[in-house]
């Protein structure tokens, strides 16, 4: 049956005027994590899902790169951490969203789990937080241990959620020694877990001299890293 | 010429440029609007919650040396300064919460002015040299350069920290977190010279994002 050429001419239109209004949200999206405004990206999160977009495909094409871009702009010295930092914040805030919808449609949504924590004797703590909330704004599951952790805790966590890595951070070169007694004992327990060192003082070096699995030397780096670590299993 | 420690106030007076420096800035770059308006918001309830205190004490070049001072002088004045634990404990809260900007901007705030209250301490410390017709060599702290992170615990046996409130956890590391130790050589006129390198020249840390001098890579 043919349709007649008004009704089709109109059917066409209304799919472009929709195809549009998905774009324009997704865009909006993007710029809301670009310019750090978690408020805006939850609100604008619930339309996507309100409006019938699949949850990954918001992500995909809106959140991801949002993130991208904003990783691109730090680097290129555009952006800085405040700018980064407000626009992990206003992904997660998006993740928060629509990370129920994702587990409508099957399993949870994870690229996999992290365990992240400071080395005991070491309480610094805000370049730990960075780098699991670029982590989990990325996909990840993120268990936050703090700061001062005991490597008996980073293992009990590790095996209790039956992590993929082990993050441990350590901004002195006098607590250090506790990521080479954190990587023989991770080594040593016959876990899964890949460990990740990062930290001022730290560098691939002593990485490799601890037998570290990977090193990364900023947020953005460590998040490729743990990518790189569970998607292809290589070793950074 | 050696002197028990004395503990003093200290009036500190941190920078905003300095404070941008610390959340990654370069020279000449203000933060984006978010972050700007941050830092301006915050700025006085950060001011209102420290509480700047430091201790020095003079001893001699042997004293300096068994601590792990490099290159002590004849005099040295080892000191130790600390902004107080109100604006960390604002930090953690904030960090908590999953503020992270404003953890962030505090944070950058505490730091500059922990380096404000050693710049104060400094300068009383070059009076001090003066008075005794000494002068005073660029400050060095444990962990920069040659001095081991290690020796912190024995320099700040010279100083009175509980009356400071300072502790030290296992891995050596002053609570509050912004606190700085440091000792300063008393020369003769005339040995340091006008170049003396800052403390950025001498320190092994090349990546430092707070590094405002060129790494000598050699």
């Amino acid at each position: 049956m043919l349709v007649p050429r008004s009704i089709f001419k109109a059917k066409m239109a209304v799919r472009g005027r929709v195809m549009t209004e998905r774009q324009d949200l997704l865009t909006a999206l993007h710029d809301a994590v670009l310019g750090g405004d978690d408020a805006a990206a939850g609100r604008l999160a619930e339309q996507t899902l309100a409006g019938g977009l699949p949850a990954l495909e918001v992500i995909e094409h809106g959140l991801v790169p949002g993130i991208h871009e904003a990783g691109r702009r730090w680097e290129e010295g555009e952006y800085f951490l405040p700018e980064l930092v407000t626009a992990a914040q206003a992904m997660k805030a998006a993740m928060a969203v629509l990370q129920p919808a994702l587990a409508d449609k099957g399993p949870a949504f994870s690229l996999g789990q992290v365990v992240i924590g400071t080395v005991e004797g070491d309480i610094h703590d805000i370049g730990k937080t960075l780098v699991a909330t670029l982590l989990s704004a990325s996909g990840f599951a993120v268990s936050d241990e703090g700061a001062s952790v005991p490597v008996a805790r980073f293992l009990a966590r590790a095996r209790d959620l039956n992590a993929d890595i082990v993050c441990a951070s350590a901004l002195l070169t006098t607590t250090m020694p506790k990521q080479r007694e954190l990587a023989a004992a991770l080594k040593a327990s016959g876990l899964k877990a890949r460990l990740m060192v990062g930290g001022a003082p730290v560098s691939k070096g002593w990485s490799d001299a601890i037998g570290a699995d990977g090193y990364a030397d900023n947020a953005l780096a460590a998040v490729a890293l743990a990518r790189k670590l569970v998607v292809l299993g290589a070793t950074g | 010429m050696t002197s028990p420690p004395v503990v003093v106030g200290l009036d500190v007076v941190p920078e905003p440029e300095e404070a941008s420096r610390y959340l990654g800035y370069p020279q000449g770059r203000q933060p984006q609007a978010r972050g700007k308006h941050r830092l301006a918001e915050l700025w006085p309830q950060a001011l209102a919650l420290l509480a700047p205190r430091g201790a020095y004490a003079l001893v001699s070049r042997s004293a300096a040396a068994k601590v792990g001072m490099p290159e002590p002088g004849e005099t040295v004045a080892v000191a130790v300064v600390t902004i107080g634990p109100a604006l960390e404990q604002e930090i953690s809260r904030r960090t908590a919460a999953g503020v992270l900007l404003d953890a962030l901007v505090l944070d950058a705030i505490g730091s500059s002015a922990a380096e404000a209250a050693a710049d104060a301490l400094n300068l009383e410390l070059c009076t001090t040299a003066r008075s005794h017709g000494l002068e005073a060599a660029p400050r060095v702290s444990p962990g920069y350069g040659a001095w081991d992170t290690a020796c912190q615990p024995l320099l700040l046996a010279l100083l009175p920290i509980n009356e400071l409130g300072i502790h030290l956890t296992s891995g050596a590391m002053m609570v509050p977190r912004k606190s700085v130790s440091f000792a300063v050589s008393f020369e003769n006129p005339g040995h340091i010279g006008p170049h003396a390198p800052t403390q950025c020249e001498r320190c092994g840390l090349i990546r430092c994002r707070h590094r405002v001098a060129p790494a000598d890579c050699g």
